[in-house]
């Protein structure tokens, strides 16, 4: 068995972390008198902080608080309807575009290198509406940011 | 899914569906940590009621961004930890006093040689319950993050997890901060005895 005294230390981990203390020192405690006087002062110690009486406020927070909310911020959903609106108007602009011009559409797609032409246009648009998209998101992102400061 | 997380996201749901008055709820149920991190915290009480309204203010302003990764009273302790922060370090006045190590090896050596020989009179007589207005005295003069932790551990009863989720400091830091928090308290009250008897 352990002969010197538990440091304040081992004490403390004795108490409040049993599992971190070694098996001598926990022998050592629970057969010394003089360190078992530490113990008890620490127990004691702990349990007059957790009868103390909490703060009381002599306002009403609650009060307080919810007479200065504004209106909920939803980023998000109103973010959504921007994108739904943008893609529906812009397939229906396409389709409306294919249906008035029908028959030039026709003779376009019948000439080889025109569909050349158009097959590497509709893909710079396609790679520049992905950036311009993920731009867009991160000035929301920033933005959202600056408002929450 | 915990029945706290579960209760949690109704009450988030329902406030970011516009419900404020839910919001209410959400400031019960949290008050008492909220309040007791201020109060040891900020000495000056115009000050602990502004930063307790700022404290709900930001909750509700960023309460789209909770991820419940932890309990939204433990995320709302946060918030309350990190405002009292800014407010103090805006007065410039320290968390935590640190000595350095010289100081700290001559001050563990006074420690030492008195707990050594007042041990055994003084213990028994300190820690009697009537005592108790000269410990809250002497919480008071500890420094605000000993003072913080001490109460979250002890009065609200938190884990070191959730202390450390607060604070922000790693779980061996808050429980060696714990100890010496406990200890400078102990020579505090044992030296109080001491002017006492004089």
């Amino acid at each position: 068995m352990k002969t010197r005294h538990a440091t304040d230390m081992e004490i403390q981990k004795f108490i409040f972390d049993q599992s971190e203390c070694a098996s001598h020192t926990i022998e050592h405690i629970r057969s010394c008198e003089e360190c078992n006087e530490s113990v008890k002062s620490y127990l004691s110690l702990s349990s007059i902080i957790k009868e103390q009486p909490e703060p009381t406020l002599e306002y009403n927070l609650s009060k307080l608080v919810l007479d200065q909310l504004p209106p909920i911020k939803e980023p998000e959903t109103s973010h959504n309807y921007l994108i739904n609106f943008i893609v529906i108007s812009l397939g229906g602009l396409i389709f409306l575009s294919l249906f008035l011009f029908k028959e030039t559409t026709i003779y376009l797609l019948d000439n080889r290198l025109i569909q050349q032409t158009y097959f590497i246009i509709s893909i710079i648009l396609f790679i520049s509406s992905i950036v311009v998209f993920d731009l867009f998101k991160s000035f929301t992102k920033k933005v959202e940011f600056l408002n929450n400061l | 899914m915990t029945q706290d997380e579960k209760t949690d996201r109704e009450l988030v749901k329902k406030v970011l569906e516009g419900n404020t008055q839910i919001f209410k709820i959400i400031i019960s149920n949290t008050q008492s940590l909220v309040i007791s991190i201020i109060y040891k915290m900020i000495n000056n009480p115009a000050d602990r009621e502004d930063i307790s309204q700022e404290v709900y203010l930001k909750t509700y302003s960023k309460l789209a961004s909770f991820n419940f990764n932890s309990k939204l009273s433990t995320w709302i302790g946060t918030i309350t930890y990190n405002t009292c922060l800014n407010h103090l370090a805006r007065k410039k006045i320290p968390i935590l006093n640190v000595l350095d190590e010289k100081e700290q090896e001559s001050w563990e050596s006074i420690e030492n040689q008195f707990i050594t020989t007042t041990k055994n009179q003084t213990e028994a007589y300190l820690f009697r319950k009537e005592r108790s207005k000269i410990l809250i005295s002497e919480i008071e003069k500890l420094p605000p993050l000993f003072k913080t932790i001490i109460t979250l551990y002890h009065q609200q009863e938190l884990s070191y997890k959730e202390i450390a989720t607060i604070t922000g400091l790693p779980e061996g830091t808050l429980k060696s901060y714990l100890y010496r928090a406990r200890k400078q308290l102990k020579i505090n009250l044992l030296m109080n005895y001491k002017k006492e008897d004089l």
